[in-house]
């Protein structure tokens, strides 16, 4: 959209510079009417652009209104993207962060946004969008990604990826996992947590685990309507993660709860 | 180049490609050996953390039922077999099923004193017992997953040519009977 737009302005600049140097130098340029034409084409579409950008950005401050969420537009630091290695960030160039709303799911900080990137150059240039959501853990995990099992996974295993094989074999067909630490992968992918990422609504998910942040990511822009459901995959991914695996971590969930009781009591 | 040269050069290259996939399975064998050593030596330590917690918890139980001495020697015999030195992991895993048995005895004996139940000590060490039968569970999925690749490579061809050469056989899995320790972990937020 924004892109549009700067097409727009330069296009009429570029028209404008164009009528002036025939002019001057006496050459045969086009006629008025095209001109006109080509400055109403690119006034338009700067007008159309702008329009729609305006247009984007109330439906997603409505939609944190609603929501309780925050809408706080682009991110020129990059935020998330560059505390992040894995796909989809890292990849191309230019990278950008846009859309970004932030709030809490379950008592925890939470945060969406628009990742793009462009690949190639000249003709060959490509842009990409996808629709990241994030979930703050409460303490660091060791990288863990679950991807959904596919023709590219599939290639990705046959050229040295990892897999981790886990005790279900529905599981083991739909997902691939990525993970450096085996031990902790199997603690936090349990029985109970397999289960839950075989229900429909988690079907297809791609996330990782990185930092101190749970990431789901789709192709495309934003789609507020996917932030929750998202979401609640995610919150019960941690949600099962047990407890002496946060111990192992440096956090334990029963102390905190503990505290926060005595705090609660004490006040 | 005549045909004897050629023919000499290509079964030298078939040589040396089945050398170096000869060396590739047997140190992946290597690896896959050593990873399940290390995830049992990883159950071993968990077993070890819960069998130390026992003896607390027999001594709490005792201070409210003393009379139930029976059970008392029951859990002190099972705990005192299942920490023994050296049993692999079928051994362990029987051990380790008949101090479950005589725990669950124990745990049926505090139902009956409420006052015990109430006791902060008494919580404090259930939910310590909870959470290293968790952890014993978490090692034993990634124990029987180690496992279970180095045996489907012991028994499926051609690597099982290797594993015959080169003596790599089958592993125990740790498999135990108590639903507690089966059992998915108890997530607490």
């Amino acid at each position: 959209m924004r892109r549009g737009v700067r097409i727009g302005a330069v296009a009429v600049l570029g028209l404008v510079g164009f009528v002036v140097v025939t002019s001057w130098t006496g050459m045969d340029g086009p006629g008025v009417g095209m001109v006109a034409f080509g400055a109403a084409v690119a006034v338009v579409v700067t007008i159309g652009g702008r329009w729609l950008r305006e247009k984007r950005r109330q439906q997603l401050t409505a939609w944190a209104a609603r929501t309780g969420w925050t809408y706080v537009g682009k991110d020129p630091g990059l935020g998330l993207a560059r505390l992040h290695t894995g796909r989809p960030f890292g990849q191309g160039s230019r990278p950008t962060v846009t859309e970004v709303l932030t709030g809490a799911y379950e008592q925890r900080p939470a945060v969406s946004f628009t990742y793009g990137w462009t690949t190639g150059s000249g003709d060959e240039s490509r842009e990409h969008e996808a629709h990241v959501v994030g979930l703050a853990l409460p303490a660091y995990l060791p990288t863990l990604e679950v991807t959904p099992e596919g023709v590219g996974a599939r290639l990705a295993k046959a050229f040295g990826a990892r897999d981790l094989q886990l005790e279900s074999a529905a599981f083991n067909a739909a997902y691939r996992v990525d993970a450096p630490d085996a031990r902790t992968a199997h603690a936090i992918l349990h029985p109970r947590t397999l289960e839950r990422l075989l229900r429909p609504d988690a079907l297809g998910l791609s996330w990782r685990i990185e930092g101190t942040w749970l990431l789901s990511w789709e192709a495309g822009a934003t789609d507020t309507a996917r932030i929750a459901p998202r979401l609640g995959v995610m919150a019960g991914v941690v949600r099962g993660v047990p407890r002496h695996v946060w111990q192992d971590h440096g956090y334990d969930p029963a102390a905190t709860i503990a505290a926060q009781t005595d705090s609660k009591e004490s006040s | 180049m005549t045909g004897g040269t050629i023919a000499l050069v290509v079964v030298i290259a078939v040589v040396v490609i089945i050398l170096l996939w000869a060396v590739a399975q047997y140190n992946g064998f290597v690896r896959l050996r050593n990873l399940v050593q290390e995830s049992w030596r990883q159950i071993d330590v968990e077993l070890h953390r819960r069998h130390d917690l026992i003896p607390n918890l027999v001594e709490t139980v005792k201070g409210y039922a003393a009379h139930e001495r029976g059970v008392f020697d029951e859990v002190t015999r099972a705990r005192a077999a299942a920490s023994g030195p050296g049993a692999g992991p079928a051994e362990q895993a029987a051990q380790e099923n008949a101090l479950n048995a005589a725990l669950g005895r124990l745990f049926a004996v505090a139902e009956n004193y409420p006052v015990l139940r109430a006791s902060e000590n008494f919580q404090q060490l259930q939910a310590e017992l909870s959470n290293t039968e968790d952890r014993i569970a978490a090692g034993r999925r990634f124990y029987n997953a180690n496992v279970r690749e180095l045996n489907t490579k012991v028994e499926t061809f051609p690597a099982n040519i290797i594993a015959n050469m080169f003596g790599f056989t089958r592993a125990e899995y740790f498999e135990v009977d108590d639903p507690q320790v089966r059992q998915s972990p108890s997530v607490s937020f």
